[in-house]
């Protein structure tokens, strides 16, 4: 049997398809649209940087979030909620771990956390969960500039004022400064005030171990297969200490690969990278393993840093630890 | 063709057994949450908001959990379960192949190019509906061209489909795979994108309610009235011409109505494995071939499977959720693996 076979032209083929796929798109903006006003909307959005008040200011404070939101927090609160890793330590340097009544579920795994020991203490909820987090009844809950949307509707459904920080941070200024806003935020402006000298005090101690007179030390910071370019808080961490960092030199920008070639070519002096908790050892020898790494002046000279991933890779108060420990184990070893 | 001899049992046990099963599951998946809420307070909940004038005397943390947080979470899920199993039926009959999946027309690795872009430029963080807005539209592009490269002269033979699907396919995935490399930097969108992959129903709402309801809705319905259509393509397109079917127009309907399904389930629900492949199985061991019969008990069958898969993903390993797509393949591996040993078995005594 002949099957029936149109002779369409192209055009006509092709319509068909082409309203399929405009119908779809405006069929799902329609339906957006129809969205009933019980269903989650976005608060409108507000221009503006998000810079902290005065400390002195009373609440209610008003403050622009990392997406340009408005946020109104009533009254200093008193139950905290962290979505995030790095804004968990932001909270627990600033605030009395007691008011900490939620956590991301990194601060709960020991070989990463810095903070696992209050977790373990005070026993917060993991607020990977709306529904939890709701529960704890939380006054402010921070979440970090990536958190999904989804989740941070429905904890403002429930009244419960949200505020999206940006943690993508370049740079060990834009470090204090989310340092002070965290005391902004929950009211622990002196505590902050007080976090952030710390941090800086870090920051110079580091600068000053330097040896005078001896050329800045070439570092190369390697993690998961990428390196540090320019643009990254560890680029920032290495000229904060006098140092060059390797990668961001060789033309990298961002948290980026490179290849094994490039670093012969580039032939650090140190290379600092991260390991799990009891795995440094293990981490050096892997490393070592490689035959472009182990050709560089770094490796000939067993200038291998490793540290553990809770001093390696926060983004956060406690990254003045990677900023001592690069300072000390650079300078320590150097002979002037 | 669909006979009342080929049913082990029939439609209305059928639907005695098994809209139960869904009623319950749905209650269950209710009731069951991370935080305990009571009957009562539910009640309270779905009685304030549907009952004009009736005031709940539930609380505010009470009322977003159980109305924004659990009901559109299993009504997601019911949606999303039932298109899946429609898609399964539609692709399995339209190809003639037992093997064949909502996923065959490259509708389901177009989602997920379109999801994996929301989350690489970031729209994911400001608006609920940017992921599954894109992954629709990843879905129709991933269609039109699988359609395009498929269509010579107005014919689509499906056979060139089923391979148009699958080059389209492969493509998609190389193409997401690229763009997850680009971004697996930034550890927190991989893994966001790498949790999204595995199907997950965590935090939907009713924006994805409204979101996917009309698809779901408008192709359970077309699905319906091709029904007639579906069981004679079902023996052959000469058969189904002979029988009168405008075969061409009849397939392109019931393929986009497949991809539709699919898109849509992908948009809200991330890559869910399985159900589409062993709901179908199941349900056509039970009632037959016949497809009016088959999809609609399939579409019921898909939502009660689903709101289990769920229910069993974020209760079995408290506080942690294991991932929805995770769950149903899980579960629907062993099932569609002892529905095949059965029908080899069956078919070797007969």
């Amino acid at each position: 049997m002949q099957i029936k076979r149109p002779n369409s032209s192209l055009s006509d083929r092709r319509l068909p398809l082409i309203s399929f796929c405009l119908g779809t798109i405006l069929l799902a903006l329609a339906a957006e649209r129809l969205a009933p006003a019980s269903s989650l909307r976005e608060l409108p959005r507000a221009q503006g940087a998000s810079q902290p008040g005065a400390a002195s200011d009373p609440f209610p404070r008003e403050v622009i979030d990392g997406s340009g939101l408005r946020v109104r927090i009533a009254s200093q609160p008193r139950r905290l909620v962290s979505a995030d890793w790095a804004i968990d330590e932001f909270l627990y340097s600033v605030a009395r771990p007691e008011r900490v009544v939620g956590v991301s579920g990194n601060a709960t795994v020991e070989r990463v956390s810095n903070v696992f020991d209050r977790v373990k203490q005070f026993n917060p909820i993991v607020a990977n969960d709306a529904e939890r987090v709701i529960r704890a009844h939380p006054d402010l809950v921070l979440v970090s500039s990536e958190s999904p949307a989804d989740f941070t509707n429905l904890i403002n459904a429930a009244g419960i004022a949200t505020y999206r920080m940006a943690s993508n941070f370049t740079s060990l200024e834009q470090i204090e400064e989310a340092i002070t806003l965290t005391g902004y935020l929950t009211g622990d402006d002196e505590a902050a005030a007080s976090e952030r000298a710390k941090f800086h005090g870090a920051r110079q101690t580091a600068r000053n171990m330097r040896p005078a007179g001896t050329k800045p030390p070439r570092i190369l910071g390697i993690s998961g297969g990428f390196t540090y370019g320019s643009g990254t808080v560890f680029d920032d961490v290495i000229r904060s200490i006098g140092g060059v960092n390797v990668g961001a030199e060789g033309g990298l920008k961002g948290y980026d690969t490179a290849s094994n070639e490039q670093i012969v070519r580039w032939n650090p002096e140190w290379i600092v990278t991260g390991a799990d908790r009891g795995k440094t050892a293990e981490t050096r020898q892997r490393l070592l393993e490689n035959p472009s790494l182990a050709a560089t002046d770094a490796a000939k000279n067993g200038h291998i840093l490793v540290l553990e991933f809770r001093v390696f890779l926060p983004m956060s108060p406690m990254t003045r630890q990677l900023v001592t420990a690069i300072a000390e184990g650079v300078y320590g070893n150097s002979k002037p | 063709m669909a006979t009342p001899s080929h049913r082990r049992i029939g439609l209305a046990s059928y639907y005695a057994i098994l809209v139960p099963v869904l009623l319950l599951a749905a209650m269950a998946a209710i009731a069951t949450g991370s935080t305990p809420v009571s009957w009562p307070t539910i009640l309270q909940v779905a009685a304030g908001k549907l009952v004009p004038g009736w005031v709940s005397s539930a609380s505010d943390g009470d009322t977003v959990i159980v109305w924004l947080i659990r009901i559109p979470r299993v009504v997601v899920a019911g949606l999303v379960g039932s298109a899946l199993a429609v898609a399964g039926v539609i692709m399995q009959s339209l190809f003639r192949n037992p093997l064949a999946e909502p996923g065959t027309t490259g509708a389901g690795a177009g989602a997920v190019v379109g999801a994996v872009t929301a989350f690489a430029f970031g729209w994911t963080a400001h608006s609920s509906s940017s992921l599954p807005l894109s992954a629709i539209v990843g879905a129709a592009f991933a269609l039109g061209l699988v359609y395009a490269m498929a269509t010579r002269g107005g014919v689509t033979p499906v056979a060139t489909l089923l391979l148009a699907g699958i080059a389209v396919s492969s493509l998609l995935v190389a193409v997401y795979s690229l763009l997850i490399s680009l971004m697996i930097a930034n550890w927190q969108s991989a893994q966001e994108i790498v949790f999204w992959m595995m199907g997950g129903l965590e935090a939907r709402t009713w924006t994805h309610v409204w979101l996917c309801a009309p698809f779901v809705i408008a192709g359970l319905a077309i699905a319906l009235a091709q029904a007639r259509e579906l069981d004679l393509l079902q023996q052959g397109e000469e058969t189904a011409a002979a029988f009168g079917v405008d075969v061409e127009p009849a397939k392109r309907l019931l393929t986009l109505t497949a991809a539709l399904l699919t898109g849509a389930s992908v948009a809200v629900a991330g890559s869910v494995g399985f159900v589409g492949l062993v709901v179908p199985h199941g349900v056509r061991m039970v009632l037959g071939p016949g497809n009016r019969a088959l999809l609609p008990a399939s579409a019921i069958a898909g939502a009660a499977f689903l709101i289990i898969c769920d229910l069993i993903a974020r209760t079995i390993h408290p506080p942690l959720e294991i991932r929805l797509g995770v769950v149903t393949s899980l579960v629907g591996g062993p099932i569609f693996v002892a529905l095949l040993l059965r029908r080899y078995r069956e078919f070797s005594a007969a």
